[in-house]
């Protein structure tokens, strides 16, 4: 077909070469010549090749003229989704990526800015009348949003207020959105279009499953729909990110060092050396340090950091480095707790001349008060003897050690009981003065009681300590510890009978008897030793991993009631009470500012707060209006950390699979291809371009016939 | 006298008087003029001494009256011969054709008129012959200023026309000349070169001397003309309408193979040939032409 149809009548100039050319030659010059012998001498091919040449450059400028006359009537050659009617409405479904990753920097702008533009310049190349569904992909899914609008103006408005989410992209995802809308209008012409960038695990769901669903739809929708791939940003696949920030150890001490690790992770093949990472704690640097990186590599790097005060806290983590700079920082809610306040109760007579367990307690749990020097111990410590009890209280103690007891009361084991229950928590190391059959009877109760396990007797062993778990909080310090185990000789162990369905070894000997094991109870925890935390049965108190283990135990169990303070999107904040609380609501700042109210409800016997307006990654205070405030660090997913692009023959599946063209997004370019789509593939520039080579045919022959020799 | 002025006018004639011709072989004679006779006999008698003048052989000086006078003199004798010249005129109807320089004939008639007014001045004998198909006018060889007019007259009163076959006449000639001379054609020879070797070869088997002067307008060497013409035959030919850009190639192709044969034929047969265009002044073609004899 012709777009402009009207110019086909200048076909009626193509016969003006041949009108000039019988002009011509009716209108001769008349010559008396007396030099005829050359003008009719030589072969008759010669004067035929003449009257051939005549007739060849005859035909050049007819054909000239007439392919001139048909370039200027714009042919198309019609495509196979174009518009039957000129003015056919069209649905144009824009999937927008604006997940993490398009807030890689390239040439001084992100990703998401040049996706922004060519949703711009897609939105010019339509006209009134016609629909938009906006579909942003990196965002949780919203069935809604793919309601279409012939409001340009506001979807325009709200492309243009956009910045990257934290989310990961989900092509199939909003593929089968823009499926949905375009099921909901089978008579529309749709067309689809694709802004995203070239990272890999964009498309990862698009498969032969998706592919399948997908093109029994274009096939429903036959002609009317055309689909546009609208690549932005470049096929970098060089990024740095911070993982994760943890502290593997037991909770943080005011005052005590506690370790802090990162893990970095280098997605390029650019090896990074002397890459600075700073380490700040509430907003204020308090290291620093530097890394390498090899590249398409993780690596560890560790500092021990000390916070001066207790209570709730965000460590963040900041490295430098370019392109996707999102996950250049983390950070992470920390509790610092004050020094645990331990109560060791046993069962010895306690003398100047004797060690007993307890002393050993507290010279490992508090050595600094314990040798009357300056420092800060890690526990506040008070020493009773069994008789000299007269109630226990998690308000007032945090762990409660059991060192070398006989049998106690039902009052006492009672006691025991609800302060476990209520969260506190409880070490029961044996001695000879411990009553198997009464642990058995009063603290085991074939796994009613807090104890672990039941014990068959005790036993003479020749043992050490073999085998602990380091990943446990309790064991942690072990990692950084050459040597492994020390070999301090044990002599006498409690022999296990069997073990509460919920008991776990943290330790064991040469020959796998439990030297440790743990097992929660209510909301408090119980930690069984199998042998003294005195010299009586082995020589553990004066090995190296005694101090360090009973440290690390006591710290542990103080934190284990701390509430999970470091969240991912989506993920509730919550709060839960024993008594009813005196303030009922409380107030949540988000990451952007905003402010909300948060309830605190009653749930049989216990009253809990449930926050869930968690989507925004960032820190998050909570605050009671006559409390502290608590921070929450909803930590943004590194889903979209890796930036490695989609492979060449990915794409080449993924055109084959879904039939879509590839667009330049800028606007010319774009605003051409589209409309060309629309209307057909125009042969105007073909045409011109022969028009110009017959023209040249035609005076390079001519020329070249007529010069003289 | 106005035709005379018509073929010499003053200025030429001014320039003639300061060139000399000269030939390159000699031939029978009736007037003592200035070239030496190949026949020898008792019949030679003394006429009279001259002054010797550079040129002249030093064998004829008369060395007698050298040691007498102590200058040196030469003899004549009555057995002396002058030059015998034929000027063969094409009178053809392409020797019409009229460029921007005028006509060729007029350019070959004064020619043919300069040429009899250098030899006759010098005593030669000179003839003309006309031609167009056929031999049309026969003047035969005579000395003096009489047969200047006798020419001119003749010249006068011819215009081009008709066909033209230069062989044929030459043929013609040669059977009219009875002894040796100089036979001087000047023709645009639009002749097949066949029929002009054949011409040249007779006159050259009876021992004449030929010189071929081509006179041609220099549109018929270049053809340069555009876009379509009818050539109308100044010869009777057929018309024809051709577009001109598309037939120069042949034109011209046909023009040098001519030309190239004619070459070749005088060549061969030791003739001299020479081409000369209307746009040349006369005097020009004259004094090169001499020249090239004279250096000869």
């Amino acid at each position: 077909m012709f777009l402009k149809p009207l110019m086909l009548a200048g076909l009626g100039a193509a016969v003006i070469p041949l009108v000039l050319h019988l002009l011509s030659k009716a209108r001769y010059r008349s010559v008396e010549w007396g030099a005829m012998m050359f003008l009719t001498a030589g072969p008759m091919h010669a004067q035929r090749s003449t009257r051939l040449k005549q007739l060849l450059l005859l035909l050049l400028r007819v054909c000239m003229i007439a392919t001139l006359t048909i370039a200027l009537a714009r042919p198309v050659i019609r495509a196979r989704a174009a518009a039957s009617a000129e003015d056919a409405r069209i649905h144009a479904i824009i999937i927008l990526d604006r997940s993490a990753s398009m807030g890689y920097v390239e040439q001084s702008r992100t990703r998401l800015a040049e996706a922004k533009q060519a949703v711009i310049n897609i939105l010019s190349n339509l006209h009134r009348g016609d629909e938009v569904s906006l579909i942003l992909t990196g965002d949780p899914v919203d069935p809604g949003q793919a309601q279409p609008t012939t409001d340009l103006q506001s979807v325009a408005a709200r492309v243009g207020a956009l910045v990257p989410s934290y989310g990961r992209a989900n092509i199939a995802a909003a593929l089968e959105q823009a499926r949905q809308a375009m099921l909901r209008e089978p008579g529309v012409t749709h067309e689809l279009y694709i802004v995203s960038d070239q990272q890999a695990s964009s498309w990862e769901r698009v498969n032969d499953r998706f592919v399948t669903l997908w093109q029994s739809t274009q096939a429903q929708l036959n002609a009317s729909l055309r689909t546009f791939a609208i690549p932005v940003g470049g096929a970098e696949a060089d990024n740095v990110a911070i993982e994760s920030i943890e502290l593997p150890g037991p909770p943080l001490i005011r005052d005590i060092a506690g370790k802090v690790e990162l893990r970095l992770r280098n997605f390029g093949p650019i090896p990074r050396s002397d890459l600075p990472v700073r380490i700040f704690a509430n907003g204020k640097q308090v290291a620093q340090m530097t890394t390498n990186l090899a590249p398409d590599s993780s690596s560890m790097a560790t500092a021990w950091l000390k916070f001066p005060a207790s209570g709730s806290q965000v460590l963040s983590a900041r490295l430098t480095s370019s392109g996707l700079r999102s996950d250049d920082r983390i950070d992470c809610a920390v509790e610092v707790l004050e020094p645990v306040r331990v109560l060791i109760i046993t069962g010895e007579t306690r003398s100047a001349d004797r060690r007993s367990s307890a002393d050993y307690l507290r010279l490992a749990l508090a050595p600094f008060e314990a040798s009357g020097e300056a420092g800060v111990d890690p526990a506040v410590v008070r020493i009773i003897g069994v008789d000299d009890w007269w109630g226990i209280s998690p308000d007032r103690d945090d762990v409660i050690i059991l060192s070398n007891v006989g049998p106690l009361s039902d009052d006492q084991v009672r006691q025991l009981e609800q302060f476990c229950y209520a969260g506190g928590a409880i070490v029961f190391a044996p001695g000879n003065l411990t009553d198997v059959e009464s642990c058995n009877t009063d603290l085991y109760r074939e796994g009613e009681g807090f104890l672990p396990a039941g014990i068959k007797s005790t036993i003479n062993v020749t043992a050490h300590v073999a085998q602990a778990d380091n990943s446990h909080p309790v064991f942690d310090f072990l990692q950084d510890r050459a040597g492994g185990l020390p070999d301090a000789p044990v002599t006498k162990i409690l022999d296990l009978e069997d073990r509460s369905s919920d008991a776990r070894v943290l330790a064991s000997f040469a020959g796998n008897k439990p030297f440790l094991i743990e097992r929660p109870f209510g909301r408090g925890r119980v930690l069984m030793f199998t042998t003294t935390l005195g010299t009586d049965w082995n020589a553990l108190p004066t090995s190296s991993i005694y101090l360090p283990m009973m440290q690390s135990a006591i710290r542990y169990l103080a934190g284990i009631n701390l509430p999970q303070r470091n969240l991912k999107p989506g993920e509730p904040i919550e709060l839960s009470f024993d008594h009813e609380p005196a303030e009922t609501a409380a107030t949540v700042t988000l990451p952007n500012g905003q402010q909300r109210r948060a309830r605190v409800n009653q749930s049989g016997q216990r009253w809990t707060m449930r926050f869930g307006e968690t989507n925004l990654p960032g820190r998050y205070l909570l605050a009671f209006p006559n409390g502290k405030p608590s921070n929450y660090v909803v930590q943004a997913p590194r889903d979209e950390s890796d930036p490695t692009p989609v492979s060449t023959e990915r794409w080449a599946w993924l055109q084959n699979a879904l039939n879509f063209k590839w667009l330049n997004p800028e606007k010319d370019a774009l605003a051409n291809a589209v409309t060309s789509e629309r209307t057909g593939k125009e042969l105007h520039l073909p045409l011109l371009g022969l028009v110009a080579l017959l023209a040249l045919g035609e005076m390079a022959l001519a020329r070249m016939w007529s010069r003289q020799s | 006298m106005a035709h005379v002025s018509r073929f010499l006018d003053p200025s030429l004639v001014e320039r003639l008087n300061q060139l000399q011709v000269s030939a390159r072989s000699v031939v029978e004679g009736n007037t003592v003029g200035q070239h030496r006779s190949p026949v020898k006999g008792a019949s030679i008698e003394f006429r009279q001494h001259r002054f010797y003048a550079p040129g002249d052989e030093p064998r004829r000086l008369d060395w007698r009256v050298f040691a007498r006078t102590e200058r040196p003199y030469i003899k004549e004798y009555d057995e002396e011969t002058n030059l015998r010249c034929v000027l063969l005129l094409d009178r053809s109807g392409s020797m019409g054709y009229r460029g921007k320089a005028g006509s060729k004939f007029d350019y070959a008639a004064r020619l043919a008129v300069s040429l009899s007014y250098l030899m006759l001045g010098q005593t030669e004998s000179v003839g003309l012959a006309i031609f167009g198909s056929e031999m049309q006018h026969w003047l035969a060889p005579h000395a003096g200023t009489h047969q200047l007019s006798r020419i001119i007259d003749v010249l006068d009163r011819l215009s081009p026309q008709g066909a033209s076959d230069v062989g044929l006449a030459m043929r013609e000639t040669a059977d009219r000349l009875e002894r040796r001379a100089l036979v001087i054609v000047l023709s645009d020879l639009f002749t097949p070169a066949k029929s002009i070797r054949q011409g040249l070869a007779r006159l050259r088997h009876d021992r004449h001397e030929v010189i071929a002067m081509r006179i041609l307008d220099a549109n018929e060497i270049e053809f340069p003309f555009r876009k379509w013409a009818r050539f109308r035959g100044m010869e009777g030919e057929a018309s024809i309408l051709t577009e001109t850009s598309l037939s120069r190639q042949i034109y011209q192709r046909n023009f040098r193979e001519h030309q190239r044969e004619l070459e070749d034929s005088f060549h061969t047969l030791r003739g001299e040939f020479a081409t000369f265009t209307t746009e040349k002044p006369l005097i020009e073609t004259l004094t090169t032409f001499l020249r090239r004899r004279v250096l000869v």
